[in-house]
């Protein structure tokens, strides 16, 4: 027989074997999301900035439990649940800029969307599996950290281990509760940002502007104007609603806010996420139903 | 899954507007088992028509079915679909094999990993199946997607443009596969302005300028049914200036062009004229060698159609 000759599909059929759900479709993209904030099977650089970020993360946490272990009866003030958030937080908020931008940018910059729907797949079926990787992303994110420490702080207590955890049952809820207020606010931002830019960098830095311009004019304005309803530009604070949520839940007073400056209390921060949620969401989608 | 004698494919009445735009005007037409061309002009409305079938873009008007099923009302539909856009729609740092496998993913596949191998093999993509396909060519690139576009066994292919960018070898490549496709009982519907290739690989076209349906059918019928516009045919014959003298005096010639030994003849009534041709010929002796229609290929019919609007 020639070693040329090849027959590659004699007889093709369509298939009519088993099709996996949605369910295994919007898993496919959630777990290219997953590759793709990463930087997994892409180059070296791709890889820098997540893990960079994961790695200052996870950093932070063991210096906690080293300073704890080490030194723990000279500086008996560490860093408590709620506070951790506050050295946290600012990485979760790049991480955000970063994996927000990276989730759907790259997608319909590269006309792919038309690939997705064309297949047994809604636009809000794509939309719900992109945002699925990104909190489940920024959940691992927070939530990892804030276990190594948990677990490390009750290694580390003098009540024993299992007291330690007994009597700490209540971070079980309230830390998650926070990661996804921190979430909530920052990654929404994300996602209607890179809703309407072509670039990931591009998206990414005008998210981060947003964030810190907002905070900073509206703190002026709070701080220091002396016109009737001054303080409602307090609600334009985007990046101080889930702290102020964080201390309501924590009940403690981790630093200044400009929620608390302005009179308002807890729960009007987290009436304001969830509009920020409702109208990212409704601009996200706004501009997805017209594609692709 | 329909029966071969059904359509898979329905369009009825249906239109698109883009703002004051019309894309897309009342087209009605129905898709089956085999390869039909949708040819037109750039801007002519096949790529919106297209894209309607495939569910991406929503008609402002009318119906599509896609084996009796809206895509619009029920996105399961378009597991019976394998589309190729028109642009890149390809991820750039992703290799042939990995984005195929994630199409195979995405469509649901049992065994996504034999399933890519077959179709790269399919679109003889081998050789470069594991680099990124960033750096491909233009060809190579649409090769990807159409292995992407067949790698869950679709019963209906959509195909926009598909062979823009590839080499001949790659396009005769690909024409076979198409039409090998269409003739086992899959539609196999391919959009292109290249009136040679469509030519080459459709059984039946559809010819769409501005919008709207100009004309359905084979080129030869088509052609037939342009009884406006005389048949123009070729004669060769060892005395062609004797019969070309002859045919002017019959009715059926209502044109006679002598080019060296070739005798050209416009003929609104061509079944008359070949009646006259035998009977001339052997009238005066004369031995004729062929006697073929010149503009009964795709490039004249839809030259005809278009300058007819």
């Amino acid at each position: 027989m020639s070693e040329e000759a090849i027959i590659v599909d004699r007889g093709y059929r369509p298939y009519e074997g088993a099709r996996g759900t949605l369910r295994s479709s919007m898993w496919a993209i959630v777990k290219d999301g997953y590759r793709r904030a990463l930087g997994l099977r892409r180059r070296a650089w791709s890889k820098v900035m997540p893990w960079g970020l994961i790695a200052l993360m996870l950093m932070i946490t063991f210096v906690v439990i080293a300073v704890a272990w080490f030194a723990g009866d000279l500086i008996p003030d560490l860093p408590s649940y709620a506070e951790y958030f506050d050295l946290t937080s600012q990485l979760g908020l790049l991480f955000v800029a970063l994996t927000g931008p990276l989730l759907l940018v790259p997608d319909r910059v590269n006309g792919v969307l038309a690939v997705y729907m064309s297949r047994p797949l809604r636009m809000v079926d794509y939309l719900l599996a992109k945002t699925a990787a990104l909190v489940s992303l920024m959940l691992t994110f927070y939530l990892v950290p804030q276990a190594i420490l948990h677990l490390g702080l009750a290694g580390l207590s003098d009540d024993g281990f299992f007291t330690y955890l007994g009597e700490n049952l209540d971070v079980l809820w309230k830390v998650p509760v926070v990661a996804l207020a921190y979430i909530a606010t920052h990654g929404s931002i994300a996602f209607a940002v890179s809703a309407f830019l072509g670039k990931s960098g591009l998206a990414s830095g005008l998210y981060l502007g947003f964030v810190i311009i907002t905070n900073n004019v509206a703190g002026l304005i709070v701080g220091s104007a002396n016109f009737i309803g001054a303080k409602y530009a307090a609600l334009f604070a985007i990046e101080q609603h889930p702290r102020y949520v964080r201390d309501w839940v924590f009940d403690s007073n981790a630093g200044f806010l400009i929620m608390e400056d302005a009179g308002f209390d807890a729960w009007v921060s987290a009436v304001c996420i969830l509009f920020v949620v409702a109208g990212s969401a409704l601009i996200v989608w706004r501009q997805y139903r017209k594609l692709p | 899954m329909t029966t071969p004698t059904q359509p898979s494919v329905v369009v009825e009445n249906v239109s698109k507007w883009f703002g004051q735009k019309v894309a897309v005007s009342e087209v009605t037409a129905q898709f089956g088992p085999g390869v039909t061309g949708l040819l037109g002009p750039n801007g002519a409305g096949k790529t919106t028509l297209l894209r309607m079938i495939t569910g991406l873009v929503r008609p402002s008007e009318g119906r599509i079915s896609i084996e009796g099923i809206d895509p619009h009302d029920d996105y399961r539909a378009l597991a019976a679909v394998g589309f190729v856009a028109e642009d890149e729609a390809v991820y750039k740092h992703l290799t042939a094999r990995k984005f195929v496998r994630f199409n195979a993913i995405l469509a649901g596949v049992e065994n996504p990993d034999a399933d890519t191998d077959r179709v790269i093999d399919l679109v003889d993509l081998q050789a470069a199946a594991d680099r990124p396909v960033g750096g491909f060519s233009k060809g190579m690139r649409q090769r990807t997607k159409v292995a992407a576009a067949l790698v869950h066994k679709p019963r209906v292919l959509l195909l926009d443009e598909p062979l823009n960018g590839a080499d001949p070898v790659q396009r005769s490549h690909l024409i076979d596969l198409f039409r090998t496709l269409g003739s086992r009982g899959y539609t196999v519907i391919v959009s292109s302005h290249v009136l040679h290739e469509v030519e080459r690989m459709a059984d039946r076209i559809i010819a769409i300028t501005d919008g709207r349906m100009a004309a359905s059918g084979d080129v030869r019928s088509l052609r037939a049914l342009m009884t406006d516009i005389p048949q123009t045919i070729r004669i060769d014959a060892d005395n062609p200036r004797l019969l070309a003298a002859a045919l002017i005096g019959t009715p059926y010639a209502s044109g006679v062009k002598l080019e060296r030994d070739t005798i050209h003849v416009e003929a609104a009534d061509p079944a008359g004229l070949a009646r006259a041709i035998a009977r001339l010929a052997k009238q005066h002796d004369v031995i004729v060698t062929r006697i073929q229609p010149e503009d009964e290929s795709l490039e004249s019919v839809f030259s005809y159609l278009v300058h007819r609007r």
